[in-house]
């Protein structure tokens, strides 16, 4: 059975639970849900977006996380759900995007490492997939827990045909 | 105070929002969607003068499950009910009994 076949049905279950905590919550939000085959993007609109999101998106992190783990009970049990509230997380990709190619820059001008602050593991991901191509750096992960942070590495000067 | 007072105490006017959250409410669905035996939720709220507590109780075997790794879960539910209960005012807490 192909992935595509439980989208549907858990992309709606994922649009329901977050309605359903949303108006607990007291929040007057409208929540539309589409999936791209792989991934479900949940967005949340309304009046109060502001509260759904929360500091640095601390918020929408705990709701997009919970809902998560009432759609799928396991850990990488099938497609993932993003939640984001009025185009939030794309906001906030552009600008860790750009944060990470200016300290990449950093890391080759100086020849040093240079460690990005902790972040969530979603916000790590943003920082190793804007690099993943950069001719000059490579890029690890450090640390535990709250604490894990990427660290950008200058590469040492490649070889011809390498 | 009498019982009737101590309930209109807690339903004051918030702020600002027509919605009002029902934050028992949000635990308990919060809690059941999680757990494997949603009929063993129990959610007790305890009014207290400088904050209101919710108790929140369920199965053993389903500790693990509203904690989570490192307490990411736990973390979880009250980034959400601190963000819910912006609008009541009131300091709210998130015990889980074990």
């Amino acid at each position: 059975m192909s992935i595509t076949s439980v989208l549907p049905e858990k992309r709606e279950a994922a649009a329901k639970a977050l309605r359903e905590i949303l108006e607990r919550m007291g929040i007057e939000a409208e929540v539309s849900a589409f999936d791209d085959g792989e991934r479900i993007f949940l967005d949340a609109h309304g009046a109060e977006s502001g509260l759904i999101i929360g500091k640095k998106g601390a918020t929408l992190d705990a709701l997009q996380y919970v809902v998560n783990r009432i759609v799928s009970k396991k850990p990488n049990d099938g497609p993932g759900v993003v939640v984001d509230a009025e185009g939030y997380r794309g906001r906030r990709e552009d600008s860790l995007a750009d944060l990470a190619r200016r300290l990449a820059e950093k890391a080759v001008k100086t020849g040093r490492p240079v460690p990005v602050e902790p972040m969530s593991p979603a916000d790590r991901r943003i920082v190793h997939v804007t690099l993943v191509d950069h001719p000059g750096v490579t890029t690890e992960s450090d640390g535990e827990g709250l604490f894990r942070r990427v660290v950008i590495y200058p590469k040492a000067p490649a070889s011809p045909g390498a | 105070m009498s019982e009737d007072a101590q309930k209109s105490a807690d339903s004051a006017p918030a702020p600002s929002g027509s919605a009002q959250p029902a934050l028992r409410e949000l635990v308990d669905y919060l809690a059941r969607g999680l757990v494997d035996h949603p009929e063993e939720v129990e959610v007790e709220e305890i009014s207290e003068p400088d904050a209101l507590v919710f108790e929140l109780k369920v199965a053993e075997e389903d500790l693990g499950k509203v904690i989570g790794k490192q307490g990411r879960t736990a973390k979880a539910l009250r980034t959400i009910l601190s963000a819910a209960s912006a609008k009541t005012r009131r300091r709210v807490v998130l015990e889980i009994l074990e």
